[in-house]
Formats: C-alpha cells, structure tokens, sequence
C-alpha cells in the first residue's frame, strides 16, 4: 500500500489539501488536481491507482471528466460530492464511477472506502472464486466454511447473523420480509412486533458495511423487508 | 342491327318524314274542310260566321264523327230537308176532327187545286159514324202508315221549332194558315227522286271524307311510328352506349316548354285561321298552303323541342338543367346551412328562436297590414326584410358563440387558443380582448413555471454552497481533534468545533429536506408497505439508541396495516418522531407505539410522556423552526417535526400532533390500500 497513488480533484483547494492529510495518514501517496482538464493529464500521466472526484467543477464537470477518465483507464474511482440526491448517485454510478461518497462526509468513512476500492482493485480482482463461495462486490461469502469476508478482511458475524446473511446474499436482490427470513432461518413463524430480526440485521451491517447508514450491501426495504445487493455496475 | 337502326341518317329521315306528315295532315285536312263546305249544305250552316271562333273549331268535328262513323245517309238526307222547299215533297196533313182508329176507310171526297197548279186530294176517313178524319195531301197514296214507316219522313207539329216557317215551305200557301191557326200535324216525305239524288250525294261525300280521314289517319299512324323511333333513338348514336346531347339542349327546360307553348299557340291559331277564312266566302288557295307550312313549321319545332327534352331526361340532366328546380335546390341548401349553424350551438338556438318569432310576428303584421291593400310586391319586401334580419341576427350569434368556445377553451387550460371567426364591429373587438387574456395567461403560466424552476435550482445551489465550506471546517477540525494540541484546552476547543460542525451539518441537511418538501420539488415514489413492519424495522435501527434512553417502548402494532407510501420517507419520518421521543422523554417513563387498521385506514400513534412542561399550540410545533424548548439550547432544530408531517402530506396520509397535560401524541392516518386501490379502480 505505500506505493499506490491517489489522485484527489476537487475545486475548493482547502478541501483537496484536507483529502491529502487524511490520505498521507494512512500511507497513500496523493496527487492533486483542481479541475477535470487537470485530472485527465494528470491520471494519463503518472501511475494512479484511485481518484478522489468532485462532481461540481468548472469548465469540465465530474460526470464528463468521469467518462473521459474512463474511455482510457479502469482505476476505481470515488466521487465526492454536496449533491446527494438518489438521482444523483445513480448517475455517477451509471456513469461508471465505484462508488460515492456525499459532503460533507466523515473523513474515516473515506479512508475505509479508499482502502475497501483499492484492495477490490489490486487484490480481488485477480483472484478466482472458489466453488461453494458468494461474491457480491467486495462481498464474499463462504458457505462451506461458513466464513464471510469484506474486501479481502474477515469478518466475524454470530450464527444466526451468517445465516440471515447468506440466506439473502443467495437471493442476491430478491426481497424477504421478517417473516420469510425467521421462517427460513429459524423454521418459526414469527410474532408480530418483534424486531428480532431487525436488530440482527443492524449488527451484521454494522460489522460489513463501511457505513450502515448508507449500507453497500444489505438494504432495507422500508415496510417491505430485506435485501442483499451491490450497486456495483462494473466487474 | 343497332349501328343501322341508330345510325344519323336514319334519325333523320324519320324527322323528315315526320315533317312531310304533319304537312300532308295539315293539307288533307284543309282540304276536307273545304270539301264539306262547298259540297254540304248542312255543313255551310256550320261555318257561318255567326258561330264563333270555337263553333269554327269544334263544329266541324262534331259533323265528321256522326257522317262517317254512323253510316247513316237518313240522317243526312232528313237534316237536308231545309234545301229541299224547291222541290216538291209529299205531304200528308191530318185534320183530326175526333179520335182516329187504325183500321178507317178513306174515300176521296174532293180534289182541288191551288194556286200552282197543284191538285190537292181531300180525303174523309169515315167511320162507324162516330168520328171523321179530314186528309189533305198532294199524293195518292193515303196510307198514314206507308208515310210513318217512311224512312224519310218527318213530322212537324207545333213542338217542332220553326213550325211556323217550315210549314210555309212545304205546303200550298192557302192552307198555312189555316194549318197554323189550327195546329195541324203535317207529314212530310220525299220521293224517290229526291232520295236518290241525296243519296248520292252522301255517298260522294261520305267517299271523299273517308277518303280524306283514311289518308289523314295513315299519316297519323306514320308520323307516330316515325315520332315513336325518333324517342327511341334520340341521344343515342351508333357508337356508343352513352347520351349525347346537341347544343340545343343546354338551354333550360323551362325555356324549352315556354317555347313549346308558343308554337302550340300558334298551330291552334292557324287551326282558328283556317277556320276563319273557311267561314268567310272568299277563300284563295294559297290560304291551305299557308295554313300548312304555319302547321308544319310549328310542328317541326314542338318536335325539335320535345326530342331535346327527351334527351335531357334520358341524361338525366332536366332537374339539373330546370333552372326552377335549381333555385329551389338553392334555396333548400341555404335553409338547411341556415338550420345546421342554428342547431349547432345553444346561443344560436335561443337567439334564433327569439328572432324568428319576432321577426316572424313583424312580417306577419306588416304583411297583413300592406297585403289587404292588395299585391304582391309588399309580401315579398317583407319577406326580403325578414331574410335580413335573420342573415344579420344569425350573424351575430355565431361570432358570440364563436367568442364563447374560445373562452371555455382558454379556461380549460389551452391559452394558445386564438378565436378567428368573429364578425361585427364590437365582437370582433371582444375576441380580439379574449385572445389577449389567453396571450397573457400564456405568458403568466410559462412565468410560474420558470419561477418555480429558479426555486428548485435555488434550494440545489444553496444546499450545496452550504456544505462545501462545512465539509472543509469538519474535515480540519476532524484533524485537529487527532492531533495532540497544546496547550490542553486547545483539544476541547477543537472537540467543540468538530460537535458543532456536525451539528451544523443536520441542520443543512434537514433544511434542504424540508425546503424541497415543502416547495414541491420532492418527488414520491409509492409503494404498498406494511406500516407495522416499517416501524418495526425502524425501531430496529434504531435499538442502541432506544436501549440507551432507558425508555420502555411497547409496541402494539397490527397485521395487515398495508398502505401507499414512500417506504424511505416514512422511515424517516419515524425515525424522527422516535428521534424526539428519545429526546424528549421523561426518565424511565412508558412510550407506546401501535398501529390499526379497520380496513379502510391505518392509524400509527405515538405516545409519550413529556420531560418538559407542553407549553406549545400543538399546531404551531409542526412548523419550521418551532422547538418545545423555547430556549433552543438542548440539541435539535425545530425541524423534525416539520420534516415527518410534509413527508407524511406528501404520501397521502394525516399528520396530527394532540397535547394532553404531559402526554404528547402523534397520529398519522392514511388511507388503506385497499381503499386506495378501489378508489383508483372506480377512477380509471
């Protein structure tokens, strides 16, 4: 890791310079750019393994300089951005960014999703998977060590959390009420007003997620159920 | 076969031949007119001038039937008897003295003679001695029935007209009067001679006629057949199937009649010339022949008028031609178009009945008023005044029925809508008027619309120059809080910049939650949720904050409280509400939760028992920026409540905050999905 690069663009110079202390804490080496025309040259030419992007820019606005990034090169890149609309994440991800991450942000909420995109990128992505193992994103689930591991790191969840999680992560985007999940998982049937399963269900995104308030991987879906799915739109 | 029978030199053969007809007719006829007027005595009777034009016309036909059609040279002979007092004639007179029977004997009882020499036998029928019969006649034979059974004989008694002067006729001037005086019945007869030459007479004539009639009716048969084919065959030619017509028949078919009628007028006329020279004595023979060009002239052209006819009918172009017929057909367009704008709209109906009524009554008055001082002209000046009026009034009714639609379009929302069709001076000016207030809501509606746009761009731009600096000072009070400060109290300054720049960092977000909410720029995204379950997983979230107020929450929520909404908003809005709860809470106090549903709503309450004495109108703690604290010093914003009641409005549902002494309780209502889904099922 000491010798990976990220590239941080951004028009306010107080915020890139931020960035890069947080950066430089955690052992990165960081390059700034204060608007897209700069990022392109920049990531065209030097080694950059990640790119820190703002969406509101000048001249060439994040979007844009995203897709031009991506014409040429495959790094995982975060945006960052005050626009935090669902509208507005979906098209930064459609665009082809990895991930987005709102300002203001919690700087240590940054570092784990720089560290959690570089590791998918140099180590994942080499790898082959396994039989018998559920990867969904940096999600991998072994079901027959019934081990689960987030971008490489193991990830310690309690029995009945394991199984609530690899019940869903096998019906990758399918979506189970309370009822369902205690059915499967215990065979009851549940009593209504218990909230068993939500509690279980804040644990496990509390160990797996960056952030569980804005969970990558296990989602809630408000009066419906639970779900399991990445938003990851490229391999 | 048909090339021949269709063919142009035929067609017109057969007209000419037809002209020859009527020309023969007409000189055959003439001819036995005249015949009858130098040969028959009888019929000179008929031509005198004293007869009269239509005596002239008709006598002549009225003698012809009964000649030659009833054989009967009796009657001829008898009807001469006024030409025959130069001849001697046998006469029986009977001088009744008493009755008379058959079977009476008859003696000559004298002769005498008068004044010509004419021997007078005098004969007595004696009886039985009761009655005696005087006979005088200028014959021997005395036999009363051989003069009845006479064909030739005539009785003239004192019935018959002109007894007086017949009788001075035929017998010896002496014994008229006395025969007068005494009414005596007279027997007239004819000898043979006589007969004979009569007879003869009617038969040259009755010769001639039938002659002449055979002729006459021969041409008839001809000019018929020639007519007949000439119908046939007109407008057709050998080539085709199709009708051709001459330039003749272009000329209006009322015209064609009128001129039909002229020439008909004038062969009754030359009819009546005829008959008129034929009753004057002197009579050149030029007067036939022009008497049957005149005849055959017309004749040729009735023809000539009635084939043209023929043909447009065969065209079937008379009633268009019919210039009669056309100005009705025009006249019926203009009432239907008339009755059509009439009926189309209801302005135009009652203003049209108005009219018609009055103007109706007007033209009746006037009408009646000018009528009975006689004429025409005045009925049709009130009729022409009439179609003004209507012409004028009708006019008018459209354009306000015109200015009216456009009105109701613009109302309906479509302001581009321009009314053209607006005559008259001050409705022209209307529409116009009405044109322009659809211009200016045109341009007041695009104006909304912008405006509403800068607004929603206005929360986006302000949002996000809000929380680019806030990101910074986060960002480095983030670091400075990680570094080792000195002197000490350095590092809780920092702690306190890093809390309140969290703090400030809500309040950014909530106020553009709430500004987007409430200035209708958020959109909803609904879907069929189970509210109990929603809360549930919101609790659920929220556990360590829950566990950590020490609160006891009793959940009592029901099954199948299905409703329409945004599942993120709702979130939100418990998530809030449970927010507050735990903030605003007493210690270790009780907090209830619980849904219900009866099928056609679902009720969520909240309720919880209040750390701080609830002195706020409950509607007021809805709006922005109010806080039960009214020293704003503890966390929150006043924007919590504000945020949950729009979501909640947003969705569909009710939002009520209740106060009760130290009880704060929350209702939120919506509409079961069921109910919703009827709903939309009787909408749609």
């Amino acid at each position: 890791m000491n010798n990976l690069t990220v590239l941080v663009v951004d028009d306010d110079k107080e915020i890139v310079d931020s960035i890069a202390i947080f950066l430089k804490g955690e052992g990165y080496n960081v390059q700034k750019a204060y608007n897209g025309l700069e990022a392109i040259d920049k990531v065209m030419e030097k080694e950059i393994h990640l790119m820190l992007l703002d969406v509101m820019m000048p001249d060439l606005n994040g979007i844009d300089t995203l897709m031009k990034v991506r014409e040429r090169k495959n790094i995982p890149i975060i945006m960052i951005s005050a626009k935090s609309e669902d509208n507005d994440k979906i098209l930064g991800l459609t665009a082809g960014a990895d991930d987005y991450i709102t300002k203001p942000f919690n700087p240590s909420e940054l570092i784990a999703r720089v560290k959690s995109a570089v590791r998918r990128y140099t180590v994942l992505g080499s790898m082959e998977k396994p039989k018998g193992v559920i990867a969904i994103g940096g999600l991998e689930i072994d079901t027959e060590s019934k081990s689960v591991k987030v971008d490489g790191e193991n990830v310690k969840l309690t029995k009945s959390e394991y199984k609530i999680l690899e019940l869903l992560a096998r019906n990758r985007g399918k979506v189970f009420s309370a009822e369902d999940i205690y059915k499967n998982v215990w065979n009851e049937d549940t009593v209504v007003g218990d909230n068993t399963i939500a509690v279980h269900v804040r644990h496990i995104r509390e160990k797996i997620e960056i952030n569980p308030k804005e969970p990558k991987y296990l989602k809630v879906v408000w009066g419906i159920g639970y779900k399991v799915d990445c938003r990851e739109v490229r391999k | 076969m048909k090339r021949f029978m269709h063919s142009t030199a035929l067609k017109v053969t057969a007209f000419i031949l037809c002209t020859v007809c009527i020309f023969s007719m007409a000189v055959a006829g003439s001819n036995l007119a005249r015949e009858f007027r130098d040969n028959s005595e009888y019929a000179k009777g008929a031509f005198s001038s004293d007869y009269g034009l239509r005596s002239c016309l008709t006598e002549p036909f009225y003698m012809l039937v009964p000649w030659y059609v009833t054989n009967s040279h009796i009657e001829y002979v008898k009807s001469n008897f006024d030409r025959m007092y130069s001849d001697k004639l046998r006469y029986y007179i009977r001088i009744p003295e008493s009755g008379v029977s058959a079977d009476t004997e008859y003696e000559i009882t004298e002769e005498f003679s008068i004044g010509d020499g004419e021997i007078i036998n005098v004969y007595t029928e004696s009886t039985d001695g009761v009655s005696a019969e005087c006979i005088l006649t200028n014959t021997e034979d005395i036999s009363a029935e051989s003069f009845m059974n006479d064909p030739y004989c005539i009785v003239i008694d004192s019935n018959n007209e002109g007894y007086t002067a017949d009788i001075a006729d035929y017998i010896p001037n002496e014994l008229v009067e006395t025969v007068r005086q005494n009414n005596w019945v007279v027997y007239m007869s004819i000898t043979d001679e006589i007969a004979e030459r009569y007879e003869k007479e009617w038969s040259s004539l009755q010769a001639y006629t039938s002659k002449m009639v055979t002729i006459i009716l021969a041409l008839l048969a001809v000019w018929i057949l020639a007519f007949v084919y000439l119908l046939f065959t007109c407008g057709r030619n050998a080539k085709d199937d199709k009708i051709h017509t001459l330039l003749i028949d272009r000329m209006y078919p009322e015209f064609n009649l009128c001129l039909g009628g002229i020439c008909l007028v004038l062969m009754i006329c030359g009819f009546a010339f005829m008959a008129e020279l034929l009753c004057s004595v002197s009579l050149i023979p030029a007067a036939d022949l022009i008497f049957a060009l005149i005849e055959t002239l017309c004749g040729a052209a009735i023809m000539t008028l009635f084939l043209s006819i023929i043909r447009n009918i065969k065209n079937k172009t008379f009633v268009n031609r019919s210039i009669i017929i056309r100005g009705i057909k025009w006249v019926c367009r203009k009432i239907k178009t008339l009755i059509k704008t009439v009926c189309a709209n209801k302005i135009s109906k009652i203003g049209a009945l108005l009219f018609t009524a009055y103007s109706l009554f007007e033209f009746l008055m006037v009408a009646w008023c000018v009528g009975s001082h006689g004429g025409v002209f005045p009925v049709i000046l009130g009729l022409a005044v009439y179609s003004a009026i209507m012409y004028y009034g009708l006019k008018y009714l459209r354009s306000a029925e015109e200015i009216k639609k456009g009105i109701f379009e613009i109302r309906n929302g479509n302001t581009d809508y321009k009314i053209e069709k607006a005559e008259g001076e001050t409705l022209k000016e209307v529409a116009e008027a009405v044109n322009n207030i659809g211009d200016g809501l045109s341009i007041a509606v695009s104006k909304q619309l912008k405006a509403e746009q800068m607004k929603a761009e206005l929360i986006t731009n302000v949002s996000h120059d809000l929380k680019t600096p806030l990101t910074s000072i986060i960002n480095y009070s983030d670091l400075l809080s990680e570094m080792e400060l000195k002197p000490e109290e350095a590092n809780d300054y920092a702690g306190i910049i890093k809390q309140k720049s969290e703090r400030l960092k809500n309040l950014t977000q909530d106020l553009f939650d709430i500004s987007k909410a409430q200035s209708g720029n958020e959109t909803v995204n609904c879907e069929n949720l189970d509210l109990s379950l929603l809360i549930n997983q919101t609790v659920g979230e929220l556990n360590e904050t829950i566990e950590k107020s020490g609160l006891d929450f009793i959940m009592n929520l029901s099954e199948n409280a299905f409703v329409w909404a945004d599942g993120k908003k709702m979130s939100r809005v418990f998530e809030n509400l449970i927010g507050n709860i735990v903030k605003y809470s007493m210690k270790d106090t009780r907090v209830y939760i619980q849904t219900n549903s009866d099928g056609e709503a679902v009720t969520a309450e909240l309720k919880n028992i209040s750390a701080y004495p609830l002195n706020f109108d409950s509607e007021e703690i809805t709006g922005r920026f109010v806080r039960g604290d009214e020293a704003r010093s503890t966390e929150g914003n006043g924007l919590g409540l504000a945020i949950a009641k729009s979501y909640v409005t947003l969705c569909g549902g009710e939002f009520e905050v209740t106060t009760d002494g130290d009880l704060f309780k929350v209702t939120i209502r919506f509409k079961s999905s069921e109910t919703m889904q009827k709903k939309a099922q009787e909408q749609g």
